[in-house]
């Protein structure tokens, strides 16, 4: 558009005229006042659960959000966060896509839990107490274009007051409780969110930070498992269900 | 009340918890832009106005869903939008909503002579006739977004567009604006 069109069309935005505007204040809050008393909002009732559930099970993983950050709700199982924020998180600069950061590269030992449905994994890592499962993309198995892989298989010690895993979801990504096996999960689907792996000092560092895909996160036992694949959900979940 | 008046955000809060006050508000606050929206979309100040009030009830029902934090703004006019084009639909016939030049106010400035008052006039009325060849589509666009003042993410909400389909026609629109001028 030119400067002229723009300096006219900015001149006539200040002489036009439109039909004067209502004063509607008072008639929608006598309208808003006659309508039937209703629960309080706060929470969709999606949350509800979730939270009743923290409440039960979460121990200190974390205490209430800080009202300095901009989370607006957070929930959890054991070793996972999963925060509420106002914005999708931004994907990193092309120029440097984080590394996915598994830790050293090991093999399965005794007591690690494999899902059935997938088998064994084509290389396993360790980083601390926490063991990933890698699965290279295959049938069934998209490569994410998040990760890389088709499946990535977490698994870490629940019951810990220990952050593992904080993720962030934005408006777009959908956070469903569930349920595997009778324990407590989320589903979390729709826009990638993001997740920081804790490192072994302690520290939540954002510059491991990377963007997610569909993510199923849950308790196992005494172990909290955090499935990412490109897969819907009840395939998510019915992955989850052959763990042993 | 005492000390600063609320901003917008704890208004929002405020109302969620049920305090009608800080409601009616953001009534106020919101209502001419709301009625202008939907007066665009409608053609009609009766219908525009009946679409604005259904809206705002309709958005405090709706406030458990409204995330805190974004702007209040796209969302309200998203709910106004959808009334008003519900009313658009089931209207007889489809109204054009109209848009007239102010009588002129003395300005406060210093007066431009009667000369260039009366040009300026006829440019006003020149400019105003070339948006009303426009397509439906395009002048609803232009108007949100050049005289209404809304943004893009704003008119987007309003005319129910995608952002990339509000960018396209309103470009094709100024550029026909352009031809003409």
């Amino acid at each position: 558009m030119s400067e002229l069109l723009e300096t006219r069309l900015a001149d006539l935005a200040a002489h036009v005229e439109l039909p004067p505007a209502p004063d509607l204040a008072a008639r929608v809050r006598a309208r808003v006042e006659a309508e039937p008393p209703r629960r309080a909002w706060r929470l969709r009732p999606a949350f509800a659960v979730p939270l009743a559930l923290l409440a039960l099970s979460v121990g200190g993983v974390a205490a209430v959000p800080s009202a300095r950050s901009a989370v607006l709700r957070w929930l959890g199982i054991e070793g996972v966060r999963i925060e509420r924020v106002p914005k999708a998180p931004a994907p990193p600069p092309a120029s440097s896509p984080p590394a996915l950061d598994l830790g050293r590269r090991t093999t399965l030992t005794r007591g690690t839990l494999v899902p059935r449905a997938l088998g064994r994994p084509d290389a396993v890592y360790a980083d601390g107490d926490r063991v990933t499962l890698l699965y290279r993309p295959r049938r069934g198995l998209p490569e994410s274009e998040h990760s890389g892989a088709g499946a990535l298989l977490s698994q870490f010690p629940g019951r810990t007051n220990q952050l593992y895993v904080s993720k962030q979801a934005g408006p777009g990504t959908k956070v469903e409780p569930v349920r595997v096996g009778g324990e407590p999960g989320f589903w979390l689907g729709g826009v990638a969110h993001s997740v920081l792996y804790e490192d072994p000092s302690g520290a939540i560092r954002e510059s491991r930070a990377r963007l997610a895909g569909p993510t199923l996160v849950w308790r196992h036992g005494d172990r909290t498992l955090r499935l990412e694949a490109d897969v819907s959900k009840s395939r998510a979940l019915a992955i989850a269900r052959t763990i042993r | 009340m005492v000390g600063r008046p609320l901003n917008e955000s704890e208004l929002v809060a405020r109302a969620r918890r049920g305090d009608l006050d800080a409601f009616e508000e953001l009534v106020r606050e919101h209502q001419g832009m709301a009625f202008r929206t939907a007066y665009v979309i409608t053609g009609s100040a009766a219908d525009a106005e009946e679409a604005a009030q259904d809206a705002f009830v309709k958005a405090h029902r709706a406030l458990g869903r409204f995330r805190e934090g974004e702007p209040l703004r796209p969302w309200l006019l998203a709910i106004v939008a959808n009334e008003a084009r519900n009313r658009r639909r089931s209207a007889a016939r489809r109204a054009r909503f109209e848009l007239n030049l102010a009588e002129e106010r003395p300005s406060r400035d210093a007066a431009p002579s009667p000369e260039a008052a009366l040009l300026a006039r006829e440019q006003r009325a020149r400019l105003l006739a070339a948006i009303d060849t426009l397509g439906e589509e395009q002048r609803q666009v232009v108007a949100c977004r050049h005289l209404l003042g809304l943004s893009e993410r704003e008119t987007a909400a309003a005319l129910g567009w995608r952002p990339g389909t509000v960018k396209s026609r309103l470009s094709r629109a100024l550029a026909r604006l352009e031809e003409q001028l």
